[in-house]
């Protein structure tokens, strides 16, 4: 069997950027379009 | 911007159901922020959806419309008045439309951190931390670095940031060295 990604590629084992971690549990929404 | 939590873009401000690119009907390309409102106002948004376009230009086509779409009453009201204060200050009229928002539509994937997609180190390397497009494009973090991208953000922002965004020495000095050509 063929797997599509070698496990010892580093880059197909990244973690999720902290930053995503510390997202806000309450957040606004806005919508714009600048032509 | 900071405060800026999420981005993502698509079709709104028409009434199609479905649309696509190719089949936008009479939809708006638009772009929607997740913003925390204890960092960054709406009005503060606002200000900046001024500056960065002419909205005293009125649109030739729906799809590149100035448009604003409010999500609640007090958005309507803030959007409203601050259009009313530039319009005095251009002594011109303001050609955007400032509406109550009904329904985002997705853009299609290739249409999503566009300028990330489009740096093959930097994308294949954020895209690998997350197992679905649809997490990847809620990232707050390929947000920031589609933006950097892009040409917005300073470089020093940017080494405030870089801990935060999970990249690798090398994508990261990729990332730095993007930002001190421009």
């Amino acid at each position: 069997m063929v797997f599509p990604f070698k496990r010892d590629n580093p880059v197909m084992e990244r973690p999720r950027p902290p930053i995503d971690l510390e997202v806000p549990a309450h957040l606004e929404t806005a919508t714009f379009a600048v032509g | 911007m900071e405060g800026v939590w999420r981005t993502r873009v698509g079709y709104a401000g028409g009434t199609k159901n479905d649309p696509t690119y190719r089949s936008m009907g009479d939809h708006t390309e638009c772009f929607q922020v997740d913003f925390d409102p204890a960092e960054v106002s709406y009005e503060d948004l606002l200000e900046l959806f001024w500056t960065a376009h002419d909205p005293t230009r009125p649109a030739f086509k729906a799809q590149y419309a100035s448009l604003v779409l409010a999500h609640d009453d007090e958005q309507l009201e803030t959007a409203k008045a601050s259009a009313e204060r530039l319009a005095v200050l251009l002594k011109r009229p303001i050609a955007t439309r400032i509406d109550r928002f009904d329904r985002f539509w997705m853009a299609e994937d290739y249409h999503q951190k566009y300028y990330l997609r489009s740096d093959r180190k930097l994308f294949s390397e954020m895209r690998a931390a997350y197992a679905k497009d649809e997490d990847f494009v809620a990232s707050t973090a390929a947000a920031k670095i589609n933006g950097y991208l892009y040409g917005s953000g300073s470089c020093v922002q940017l080494d405030e940031d870089l801990p935060g965004l999970g990249l690798s020495p090398e994508a990261g000095e990729h990332l730095r060295s993007h930002c001190r050509r421009r």
